[in-house]
């Protein structure tokens, strides 16, 4: 069988694309109008575009540009726009080399004001260039030439050098001005001088230039200029504050879409009297991975997003199905073990690893009780052969889940006290009850429903299988918002896939359970690597996480999890201290930790807390659930072991006293040897 | 221009008391390799430069050692030369470049070239390995991307046909923020090979392996010398010409990561030529460097190198002839 010609997921980044592939790979969310209805290219409004790394926003913006649009009305670009009712002008803030306007202190005010009138420049002259492309076939008048040359000169301030009436050459005649202001801020550390004549008043030409096509050119009556300004996290808060000042300034025919990380935007300030812009009066704001972990078309999207790309590779027809059939048949080119969900709790996966002889978790449950006998703590038990009976009552042995619940039940009466035989006897009567009612709800069943995907965690360990992530729904889920995430799943997995022989895609094909295993663990590993800065800042917010996963992994580990499917946290932040504050902030920027929006109402005080969940791409190197089910709370000072100053003696203390709460034989409860040693800073 | 006509000779320690010079130039940090060489040189004046990203205090470094705070390498290097008196005029000039920060040394030259300077020797001495093989830290916190000064070209406007070429070193943090910054630009990485040691190379690209996802698909590799700056400018050239050759490239990025004697050879490139061309040399800025960071000393390189006329001083030239001419 043969595979496709490269990995399909191999570019994540649409800076890596060419514009016929943005036209090409681009799928719309299937919400009305998709994103055409979210960013509004036709709107006067300047938006903030915002989004974590791997979010879509170079993508979006590059398919509302100029460049994107005369592909997608190849026959005439120009009724095509005037149809779209917009043309972008796409600028990577990366082609100005905006640090050259930072990196000279004797200068500083001077290349301060020099960026302001070079970056108008640089968007003016893409703005004269994408005209000058679309009116190439059309016969402008030459009268109509001569007044637009005229409405030209007459935006400067200085007579500049025209040298005749074409766009073109208004287009040099901008060029030859950028590129005077390039040579002097390039040599000004070499000259220790800087004299550039500013030759027009800040937005003349910007705004300028819209109007005199508006009114000589009945082909842009009703098109809005939208300046398309990407990676704006790039520029300082000067340069940012020239970016700022244009949206304010904005004429009614011209507006901007500015694409940014969560991180990037460092100011609303302007330069016009210092007035700062507000979100509703000078802009509105589109926050993308927002919109896909809300929407219910992310899945969706996300599927046809990867049928795409699969079809796109597929250069040399070896998938006989087309696109369409493809994304139904996506879920099935995944081996998924059946899910005890669908009425299989036999777990055969599980069944089939376990160690012949006594099951680890039986085993386990015995030393426990051992110990529990010594420390007295097992009430109604006083001999070694009623540890036999209760291990008997608790067995199963067709049914290792249930085996699981039924220690888990088991644990918290335990931990409560309770006579253990009579409690044994309870949980054996409960799980026979499920047996033969298995629709009846009731507190075993709930039990179970809750806590399924932890005994099946804890099962897989025992058994020393890997945790399970696999199938497209698994990793759509995991990318929590992030396309890129979820092609960088695919792109490893697809690697592994080809690596273990396999033909992934291609035809009835299916990738094995092991190159899912590697891929995810590897897309998870970069994420982790990736998604941070380095260098200190980074190291420290990794190194939070780190306690973090490790505190949930205890948590799902554990004889007695407090809550189900733990992998998020609720806390009041208003007394933790700033260093927290600015690591789980940092956090949640970088998108390692995803902010619930509704937040979390504290039991007691009624106070809704902050509520964050770690990033599902992160799971696998923790063995932690990818859907998020119960959440700790958890208190100030705990937040300062986790993310503050503490250092690990104060995380170790406190993953210890959360653990002891959730560990057989004591539970967390002081016992006759115990109570001499010191009191715990996280006790309750 | 073939640079590999350029001399280069290795060099025993004892054997550069053989050698004298008028000026000689050197940054200052703990490492044996750089303080050793300093002893050994014979100069009629001899000049330490300890630059702030080392992190020295005034008690650290040896008497008469130019230090100051600033991290920009144009202020640094031209208040040294003129608080420090340093006449360069006529000068047999030596500048041993293992202990420099990749942009003083780069503007370093180029304040040369611009004073006149036509030649000059520069020392490099190896290290027998890296402290730490290849988990070696070299920088800590990058702070920003930027254009070295006097090495910024006048760039187009044009987003395709962007060129990033790397010098691949240890520090894979250096290689993801450049990829990153120049996202949009195809990558060209230049590895070390032969490398300074045998293992060296597998070091390095292990390191370099670590920074793969910023550096995309669009990549590709190429190999120089690790110890030669003139067969890496060759190196750059083999790449350049023909892609311009071809209208593949329109704006060209130099990032030197690698050994000091690539650095050298990435200047060398650039100044003889890329003067005139849409191309500037841009460096991931660190807040701090690690003060040593190998162990030992190898082979000792002097290389001879020759500048062209600077482009600021020929253009001052230029219209003082054409003013005279009125």
């Amino acid at each position: 069988m043969s595979n496709l010609a490269v990995n399909p997921f191999s570019v994540t980044k649409a800076s890596d694309f060419s514009i016929e592939q943005i036209d090409t790979l681009w799928v719309d969310l299937a919400d009305r109008r998709g994103m055409t209805e979210l960013a509004k290219p036709t709107s006067p409004m300047p938006m903030l575009i915002l989004g974590g790394k791997g979010s879509g926003k170079t993508h979006l913006m590059r398919y509302f540009s100029y460049e994107a649009q005369c592909i997608r009305h190849a026959a005439s670009p120009l009724v095509g726009i005037k149809k779209d009712g917009y043309l972008g002008i796409y600028l990577k803030c990366e082609s100005l080399d905006a640090s050259r306007f930072g990196s000279n202190s004797r200068f500083s005010s001077e290349l301060s004001q020099l960026f302001g009138y070079h970056l108008e420049l640089s968007l003016v002259y893409l703005l004269l260039r994408t005209v000058q492309r679309l009116l190439i076939t059309e016969d402008t008048p030459t009268r109509t030439q001569a007044s637009m040359a005229r409405d030209f000169k007459a935006l400067f301030d200085r007579e500049p050098s025209l040298r005749g009436r074409s766009f073109e050459q208004m287009a040099d005649c901008i060029d030859s001005i950028r590129r005077e202001v390039d040579l002097a801020v390039n040599n000004c550390a070499m000259t220790k001088a800087l004299n550039v004549p500013i030759s027009f008043t800040r937005g003349r030409l910007l705004f300028g230039i819209p109007e005199f096509l508006v009114k000589h050119l009945p082909s842009f009556s009703g098109v809005q200029f939208q300046y398309l300004i990407d990676e704006l996290e790039l520029l300082n808060i000067d340069q940012q504050r020239h970016i700022n000042t244009f949206l304010r300034e904005r004429r009614p025919n011209c507006s901007f879409k500015v694409g940014s990380r969560l991180y990037g935007i460092k100011t609303y300030e302007t330069f016009n009297d210092n007035e700062t812009n507000k979100e509703g009066s000078e802009f509105e704001t589109l926050k993308l991975d927002h919109i896909f972990r809300r929407s219910p078309q992310y899945r969706k999207f996300c599927r046809s997003l990867t049928a795409r790309r699969i079809k796109t590779a597929d250069v040399d027809k070896a998938i006989s199905v087309n696109e369409s059939q493809l994304l139904d048949r996506l879920p099935a080119y995944f081996d998924k073990e059946e899910s005890p969900d669908q009425g299989n709790i036999q777990a055969p996966a599980i069944q089939a690893s376990l160690p012949k002889g006594e099951r680890p978790y039986f085993r386990s449950l015995q030393s426990k009780l051992v110990a529990g006998l010594k420390l007295g703590r097992c009430s109604g038990l006083g001999k070694a052969s009623d540890i036999e009976e209760v291990i008997e009552l608790l067995r199963r042995p067709e049914q290792p889940l249930l085996e699981k619940a039924n220690i888990l039940a088991f644990f918290k009466e335990w931990a409560d006290g309770h006579n253990l035989l009579r409690a044994a006897r309870t949980v054996s009567s409960q799980c026979q009850d499920y047996l033969s009612n298995r629709g009846k709800s009731g507190y075993y069943k709930e039990l179970l429903g809750h806590f399924k995907g932890d005994l099946l965690a804890q099962l897989r360990r025992d058994c020393d299988l890997p945790q399970q992530y696999r199938g497209i729904e698994d990793f759509i889920t995991m990318s929590s918002g992030l396309p890129r995430n979820l092609l960088n799943i695919l792109k490893h997995v697809y690697k592994w896939s080809i690596f273990q022989g396999e033909s992934p895609f291609v035809n009835e094909s299916v990738i094995g359970s092991e190159a899912q295993s590697k891929g995810v663990h590897d897309a998870a590993e970069w994420f982790f690597s990736d998604a941070m800065a380095r260098g200190p800042e980074g190291a420290a917010v990794q190194q939070c996480i780190n306690r973090l996963a490790t505190l949930f992994r205890g948590i799902r580990f554990s004889d007695k999890p407090s809550e189900c499917s733990i992998c998020t946290f609720s806390a009041c932040l208003d007394s933790v201290s700033k260093e927290a504050k600015t690591n789980i902030e940092l956090a949640e920027n970088y998108s390692l930790l995803v902010k619930i929006s509704k937040g979390q109402r504290d039991r007691n005080s009624g106070r809704i807390d902050s509520k964050y969940q770690i990033n599902p791409m992160l799971s696998p190197l923790w063995d932690l659930p990818i859907s998020r089910r119960g959440a700790i709370a958890l208190s100030p000072a705990e937040i300062d072991a986790i993310f503050g100053e503490g250092g690990s003696k104060a995380f170790t203390s406190l993953l210890n006293t959360r653990l002891a709460r959730m560990t057989a034989p004591t539970f967390g409860k002081k016992t006759k040897t115990s109570s001499a040693q010191e009191p715990d800073l996280f006790a309750k | 221009m073939d640079f590999s006509l350029f001399y280069k000779d290795q060099v025993a320690l004892k054997d550069l008391k053989a050698h004298s010079w008028d000026v000689f130039i050197s940054g200052f940090n703990s490492s044996g390799r750089v303080q050793t060489i300093f002893r050994a040189i014979r100069s009629a004046k001899k000049h330490w430069l300890a630059f702030p990203e080392y992190g020295y205090s005034a008690d650290e470094i040896p008497r008469g050692c130019f230090s100051s705070n600033t991290r920009e390498e144009a202020l640094y290097i031209q208040s040294f030369i003129e608080m420090q008196g340093v006449v360069l005029k006529n000068a047999r000039l030596c500048v041993d470049i293992t202990g420099f920060v990749r942009p003083y040394l780069l503007f370093l030259i180029r304040f040369l070239q611009e004073n006149g300077i036509r030649e000059f020797d520069a020392i490099y001495t190896e290290p027998v390995y890296y402290r730490e093989k290849e988990n070696t830290k070299f920088s800590t916190k990058i702070t920003e991307v930027r254009s070295v000064q006097g090495f910024s070209g006048v760039h187009e406007q044009d987003p395709s046909h962007n060129v990033l070429i790397i010098g691949s070193g240890y520090d894979s943090d250096m290689i993801r923020k450049v990829a990153e910054e120049k996202g949009s630009c195809k990558k060209i990485q230049i590895f070390g090979l032969p490398s300074l040691r045998a293992d060296m190379y597998q070091e390095n690209v292990l390191r370099a392996h670590l920074a793969e996802d910023a550096l995309g698909s669009d990549k590709e590799s190429r190999f120089a010398p690790a110890h030669d700056p003139f067969i890496t400018a060759n190196v750059l050239k083999d790449i350049v010409t023909p892609l311009r050759a071809r209208s593949e490239l329109k704006n060209l990025y130099l990032s030197p990561l690698a050994t000091k004697a690539q650095v050298l050879g990435f200047a060398i490139y650039y100044l003889w030529e890329c003067t005139n061309l849409p191309a500037s040399i841009v460096f991931p800025v660190a807040e701090m460097y690690e003060r040593e960071t190998s162990k030992g000393m190898s082979r000792i390189w002097k290389y001879h190198v020759e500048l062209p006329p600077g482009p600021l001083a020929s253009a001052r030239r230029r219209s003082r002839r054409k003013f005279r001419s009125r």
